[in-house]
């Protein structure tokens, strides 16, 4: 390191900042988890915040990293990966000639540790619809240890509902597959059906096909599959605890 | 007394040996290690290497004047490997360069070809191969075989219990500088200089007494600079010797988590065997210790996993082996406890696999068995001032183990989603070195001619508060106030051939050396006290600073006294050697009376389970400990905290990982976890138990380095009580660290 040539992106003020603008949050990639967790706009949106970001590795960290070094970083068990795809979010990609282009997060991860940046781009920013009132959204993370680890599988997810039909789902889901993973093929099962039990036990059917973890440090396969199954039906207790409970949910 | 180095740790100011001053000419080392587990080297291409600008010298076995040796119990481990390597991080070469990063290039560049071998990672493929460190050992009590056939029930199983890091602070690391005349200086981050001065001295072919250590302190050790801070010292030292420069030698995290050893993983078989009364009669175990590829501690590690192998139990049958098995892995060393936490976990399970299938609770069982007076250990000595079931009942009493139980269960009826789970851990640990000639220490103590004082002894400070101890007892007989007491580094030209500040009994050693020679001191005081004072001997005493005539204070003053000793020209240093007596073991019988005294204890850990997502959480741990008349409580029970959260990390989450090449996976803080703050208990009660403390304890306060570590075995089976609650179905398992992996596994165990 000591001997290359460096470009700090930290000077660069254009990354900075979090903005609100009619239906969209746009959040700099230069923000910091702990300047995420302390806007007063955010943890009104999302009233768990806190509790979600401190299961970000530590107090430390999160005032240092940023979420441009997260995406980057291409972990797939990144917390804050995990956290905006669940969000259902774009990230918007500058090149040196201030050109821009905006796709879908869920597409940038593209491989392990691949992903769709050329050499001459940077990110921006990464923007998300702001949720509506009745909209839902969770985050789950397990690891060894409760603060300052790394996932052994991570989950986000955002719902919508109408009545008692989901009118939109974006889940994601961290340490199960060679990028973080947007549960594409469960989120589309999951539009248009009722939120029950079975619905529930079908979508997670759908998540096992979707996801391929390995084993590693961070746990068995069959750990990381159990976990993820888990962990889905976490976010459906956390969210509607009357409706949802391990005893009906869980015991299959 | 608050622990006298506090207040410079607290502003950064203790210094370590990363923080000397180091010559302007000085060197930096960096060990090159192999990238395979077991192997031929067929090649080794130094010269990109050594061709770096920077780099002053590579050195390798060929460079070596005394012996390529730095085994200690046994001679099986080169300083660096010849033409064969044992495992993945073995020491083959040393990098000298004018600074570290050029070191690190030049290691980079460093070309080597190995001719693989079959890598053996468990000590139970070593065992079916035949691949052991030296004899197997064997503690017998009665007869087992005869027992089993009268006992009601018996049952057999197997437990594993893994490693652990040791994770002390500051890595190993050493500042060698070259003296006149081929003299040579090492500051080592050790806990045992003699064995560093030792192991130099082999190594490059010279005299102890040309080799001088220092240690100032520690940044931790737990065992893991008792034998493994030698060969990074040694190796600066032959480099030392060539180069007639300073070198400096600090590991970085990753190396020292890959090349050095850790506690060892046993694999071990039991068979137990009650009567209706729940009383054991009968226990054998056959221990795999996974020892690694060299001796290190290994064979005295073992002995102590015999000697704690029925824990604070009294059985009258007991046939125990243990196999010290060479592997692959690096030599497994030293590790709070010795040996003894992987037997007691072994008998805790065999506990636990009774009580389930008998449908009785664990804590039954244990407290029918509880050691009372004049039980004899399967090592033939004979258990006095036993504590255990005081211990046990003042827990019971004082924390209301009944009504913790009956909410446990209660909470357990009421709750699905989340269970509670409890255990109760009892504990007796043997205090002395297991190797009885190795139970002794010596003390210097310089009175200098204003009153104040200088300490030296052969104890390390390593955290553990040592110094404060020694301080206290100097202070305490010389009756003079704490600021005029200081401790001196552990020097080897001050107090040689010392034993390593190791076995819990470094303050009982150097402590009562310290008193011998700090009361030989107030003999010769109290003479010259009586001619001034023309008052006979025996009335005088020293305390407050003062001379105390029949317990009245005089006007004469310590200071007084010292400058009329001076002009007497009465020897104001005294040295003093203490070598524990009573202890004895015949190991050709396996029997003897090889402790100075047993440590007990009792704690009560409850925890609560998430068994949605498989975690938990460590409610709270209630303990009772024998202490004896602690001389420092503040001190004594920051040991047992400490111990315990290490206890606790033990069984839980730290869990050491090398893939089947021998590889360590588990090679970063990001991959291997200790608990930190929020993932120690909630809440930890230490009650000290009320008892008269042992004589053979410096002044009567029992050693409290490693006993309450295996209080964290309580944690394993607490949280194995509530997956149980949850599922009716699991199968109890004996396989520590019990991680959220395993626990959701269990959880859902079909
Ligand atoms: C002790 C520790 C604990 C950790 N725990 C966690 C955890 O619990 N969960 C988790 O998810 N992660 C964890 N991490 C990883 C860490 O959070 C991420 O690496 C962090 O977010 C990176 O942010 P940074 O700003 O430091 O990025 P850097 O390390 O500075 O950058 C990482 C990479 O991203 C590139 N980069 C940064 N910004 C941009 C941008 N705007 N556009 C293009 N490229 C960019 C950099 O060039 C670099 O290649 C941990 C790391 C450490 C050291």
């Amino acid at each position: 390191m000591a001997d290359v040539n460096m470009h700090l992106l930290s000077s660069n003020t254009a990354l900075n900042g979090i903005t609100f603008k009619e239906k969209t949050c746009t959040i700099g990639a230069n923000t910091t988890v702990t300047q995420i967790a302390e806007n007063r706009k955010l943890q009104t949106l999302f009233p768990k915040l806190n509790q979600f970001l401190k299961l970000v590795s530590s107090e430390q960290i999160r005032n240092m990293g940023t979420l441009g070094g997260n995406f980057v970083n291409a972990s797939p068990i990144g917390d804050m990966s995990i956290f905006f795809l669940g969000l259902n979010a774009s990230i918007t990609i500058i090149d040196t000639d201030k050109n821009e282009r905006t796709l879908a997060f869920s597409a940038f991860h593209l491989d392990y540790k691949k992903y769709d940046l050329a050499a001459n781009e940077i990110i921006k920013n990464i923007a998300f619809p702001i949720p509506s009132s009745n909209t839902f959204f969770n985050f789950e993370k397990v690891s060894k240890r409760t603060h300052l680890d790394i996932a052994s599988v991570n989950s986000a997810g955002r719902i919508a509902l109408q009545d008692s039909t989901i009118t939109d789902a974006h889940f994601a889901t961290g340490g199960v597959a060679a990028v973080p993973k947007y549960l594409a093929k469960t989120n589309a099962f999951l539009i248009g059906k009722e939120l029950t039990i079975a619905t529930i036990h079908a979508a997670e059917a759908i998540l096992q096909s979707e996801i391929s973890p390995i084993s590693d440090v961070r746990g068995t396969k069959a750990y990381k599959r159990l976990l993820a199954k888990q962990l889905f039906f976490a976010h459906f207790i956390s969210l509607f605890p009357t409706q949802f409970q391990l005893q009906n949910l869980g015991t299959s | 007394m608050k622990n006298i180095d506090s207040y410079t740790h607290l502003r950064g100011e203790s210094l370590f040996v990363d923080d000397m001053m180091i010559r302007q000419d000085a060197l930096f080392g960096l060990c090159f290690d192999s990238p395979k587990a077991h192997g031929k080297i067929t090649k080794v291409d130094y010269s990109k290497a050594a061709a770096l600008e920077g780099v002053e010298r590579i050195f390798t076995y060929k460079d070596i004047l005394g012996e390529n040796q730095i085994g200690g119990i046994i001679p099986d481990e080169p300083l660096w490997a010849e033409d064969e390597v044992h495992f993945w991080g073995q020491p083959i070469a040393f990098i000298v360069a004018t600074s570290e990063a050029i070191a690190k290039k030049a290691r980079a560049l460093i070309e080597i070809e190995i001719e693989e071998l079959h890598v053996i990672t468990t000590a139970k493929e070593a065992k079916e191969k035949g691949s052991f460190i030296n004899a197997p050992r064997s503690f017998n009590l009665g007869n087992t075989s005869d027992t089993f056939k009268n006992c009601d029930y018996v049952f057999e199983g197997e437990t594993f219990s893994n490693g652990q890091e040791h994770l002390y602070l500051e890595t190993q690391g050493c500042y060698v500088e070259p003296k006149e005349n081929g003299n040579i200086k090492i500051t080592s981050s050790t806990q045992g200089p003699t064995q560093v001065q030792k192991t130099a001295a082999k190594v490059l072919g010279i005299p102890m007494h040309r080799i001088e250590v220092d240690v100032i302190r520690l940044g931790g050790g737990f065992g893991g600079k008792e034998d493994q801070a030698t060969p990074w010292a040694v190796m600066a030292a032959v480099a030392v010797q060539h180069l007639n420069k300073p070198v400096k030698y600090m590991l970085n995290r990753h190396d020292d988590l890959r090349m050095t050893g850790k506690r060892h993983p046993y694999s071990s078989f039991f068979k137990i065997g009650l009567t209706k009364d729940l009383k054991i009669q009968g226990f054998e175990v056959e221990f795999l210790q996974n020892s690694g590829a060299a001796a290190d501690l290994s064979p005295a590690i073992a002995e102590r996993t015999l000697f704690h192998a029925t824990n604070s139990y009294f059985i009258p049958n007991v046939k125990t082996t243990v196999y010290s098995c060479k592997t692959n892995l690096p030599p497994n060393t030293a590790f709070r406890g010795f040996g003894g936490p992987q037997g007691m976990f072994v008998i805790e399970s065999a506990i636990a696999a009774a009580a389930d299938n008998m449908g009785i609770d664990k804590a039954t069982i244990q407290e029918a068995n509880l050691l009372v007076e004049n039980d004899e250990f399967s090592y033939g000595q004979i258990a006095t001032e036993v504590q255990a079931t005081k211990a046990w009942e003042t827990a019971k009493e004082k924390f209301n183990l009944e009504a913790l139980q009956k909410e446990v269960s209660d909470y357990n009826t009421q709750n699905y989603q989340t269970k509670k789970g409890i255990s109760v851990m009892p504990i007796a640990f043997g205090i002395s070195f297991t190797n009885t000639p190795m139970n002794h220490a010596r003390a210097l103590i310089h009175i200098y001619q204003d009153g104040s004082v200088g300490v030296s002894t052969g104890a390390v400070e390593m955290g553990q508060s040592v110094n404060t101890k020694m301080l206290q007892v100097a202070q305490d007989i010389l009756g003079i106030s704490a600021d005029l007491v200081k401790l001196e580094s552990t020097n080897t030209t001050r107090v040689a051939n010392t034993s390593p500040s190791a076995a819990s009994s470094t303050a009982d050693l150097n402590g009562k050396a310290v008193e011998m020679a700090c009361n030989n001191l107030i003999k010769r005081l109290q003479k010259v006290a009586s001619t001034l004072l023309s008052k006979n001997i025996e009335s005088i005493t020293f305390q407050e600073g003062a001379v105390f005539i029949d317990g009245y204070k005089t006007a004469l003053t310590w200071e007084a006294v010292i400058a009329q000793a001076m002009l007497e020209r009465v020897a104001l240093t005294e040295n003093a050697h203490y070598a524990t007596p009573i202890i004895h073991f015949d190991k050709t019988k396996e029997k003897g009376h090889p402790f100075a005294y047993h440590v007990y204890g009792t704690a009560i850990t409850t925890i609560t389970l998430d068994c949605l997502r498989g975690t938990y959480e460590i409610d709270a741990v209630d303990i009772v400990h024998d202490f004896g008349k602690s001389m420092n409580l503040g001190i004594d029970i920051g040991q047992v905290e400490g111990a315990l959260a290490q206890g606790i990390g033990w069984m839980t989450m730290e869990e050491i990982a090398y893939d089947t090449d021998g590889r360590l996976l588990s090679n970063a803080l990001s991959t291997y976890k200790v608990p930190d703050v929020f993932s120690a208990a909630k809440k930890v009660a230490v009650v000290p138990l009320e008892t008269e403390g042992n004589p053979m304890a410096i002044k009567k306060s029992k050693a409290v380095g490693e006993p309450p570590l295996m209080y964290g075995i309580g944690s394993y089976f607490a949280i194995q009580h509530a997956v149980k609650a949850f599922n009716k179905n699991h199968k109890l398992q004996f396989n520590a660290p019990f991680t959220p992996e395993k626990v959701l596994m269990s959880l859902y165990e079909k």
